[in-house]
């Protein structure tokens, strides 16, 4: 429902009406606490964040300000979380990116960073083991291997969460 | 219910969408390709439409003129026929095919969108191809008598009410998403109502149906596989839908 309200390349008046009716259904949703509240919060901390680091040089050392397009993406990312799998703590990035991490400890940690456009790029520490990579995020689903790399991080390698 | 069984004289369709999603180069601006691709689909399509991202920021200060920052993106463009009922879109993340009412058959629309494709994979050079969509957008007006409609002489599936004789129906929005187990093909399936016309209600039945998986944008035999084998389900759900009391409607 969440997908089909966001719309698609239809313009007829019909399609319109009935993405309407289905964005009704998933705001009422969203202003559920059981339904929704953990994400909720979330995205109220990442807007959070971003409007504090909504000026240039939000750093003093001349970052560029959070760009309101990544916070839509980052708020999508989070709309597609499987509501297994944890959520990640916020952190702007000196680009204009945000930054989305799950962090088990100083050595057990995945960080992706989430920017303007469907690129994701993502980083891993696993004590002595490292990765990265990047991966597409439609808006829609998340990367089967962004999943399995939060959950091996964060589930000590149970990973049992598939992608949607 | 095969694709000849479904030929109505009086199909509801008000519209069908053929989209082909896309991976783009990593360094593509679409608004680069503005001049080039209205030269090529103006001979058909002589009218655009560009389809903005549209941004407003406000920003507060105390004892301070509030400041108002708007940023515009393009996120596709839109090519229609001189009546407006056909159009080919290019989108940042893909290619779609949109064919508004009248609608005749999908296979009169092939040659076309194979055309067309052709046209946006030259101009766009998307690197794979990664879903392929089929939507149909239908609208039906069920008959009601003295304000009420039987839901059920008309739709197999859908809305009940818990109590049926002190409750009548004002809205509904019923949504079901699946996969079909042979293929994988997924389908989005949507039925809803709008505001009562006279002694009609209308019934928006929008029929969705994708495959995944990555292919070359070259390769049309692979993708035209696809959308025949969408056309087969989306065929099938809406003959699985409807009853035959409202499928005569459309007789």
């Amino acid at each position: 429902m969440n997908v089909y309200a966001r719309g698609g390349s239809a313009i007829s008046f019909e399609a319109q009406a009935a993405q309407k009716a289905a964005t009704a259904v998933v705001e009422s949703a969203e202003r559920s606490q059981a339904l929704f509240g953990e994400k909720a919060a979330a995205i109220s901390q990442l807007r959070a964040l971003a409007n504090e680091c909504a000026e240039q040089d939000w750093d003093g050392n001349e970052a560029s300000a959070i760009d309101p397009l990544a916070v839509f993406m980052a708020e999508g990312f989070v709309r597609a979380m499987p509501d297994s799998l944890p959520l990640p703590e916020f952190a702007p990035e000196p680009d204009g990116s945000i930054s989305l991490d799950w962090i088990q400890s100083r050595n057990r940690l995945f960080s992706l960073s989430v920017g303007t456009n469907h690129r994701l790029a993502y980083a891993w520490v696993d004590g002595a083991d490292k990765g990265h990579g990047v991966a597409r995020f439609d808006g829609e689903r998340l990367p089967r291997r962004v999943i399995e790399g939060i959950c091996e991080i964060m589930n000590h390698g149970n990973a049992t969460i598939g992608s949607r | 219910m095969s694709a000849s069984e479904l030929r109505l004289p009086n199909a509801p369709i008000v519209e069908a969408v053929l989209d082909i999603g896309c991976d783009m180069p990593p360094a593509f601006d679409l608004a680069a390709l503005e001049r080039p691709s209205r030269d090529r689909f103006r001979d058909q399509y002589p009218k655009l439409r560009m389809q903005f991202i549209h941004e407003t920021k406000i920003e507060t200060h105390p004892d301070a003129t509030p400041q108002m920052s708007v940023r515009h993106g393009i996120q596709a463009f839109q090519f229609l026929h001189a009546d407006e009922k056909q159009l080919v879109q290019l989108r940042t993340q893909g290619f779609s095919f949109n064919r508004l009412a009248p609608y005749t058959s999908l296979d009169d629309y092939l040659p076309e969108i194979e055309r067309t494709w052709r046209l946006f994979v030259g101009l766009a050079k998307p690197v794979q191809i990664r879903v392929v969509q089929l939507r149909y957008v239908n609208r039906i007006l069920l008959p009601t008598v003295a304000g009420r409609v039987q839901l059920t002489d008309y739709l197999k599936i859908g809305p009940r009410l818990p109590d049926e004789e002190r409750l009548a129906f004002v809205g509904f929005l019923n949504q079901h998403a699946a996969v079909e187990t042979d293929t994988g093909n997924q389908a989005n399936i949507v039925l809803t109502t709008q505001p009562q016309e006279n002694d009609k209600l209308p019934i928006i039945f929008d029929n969705c149906v994708a495959s995944a998986g990555t292919a070359e944008p070259e390769d049309w035999p692979w993708i035209l596989a696809r959308i025949l084998s969408l056309r087969a389900l989306k065929n099938r759900i809406f003959g699985n839908t409807l009853t035959e009391r409202c499928l005569n409607l459309f007789q």
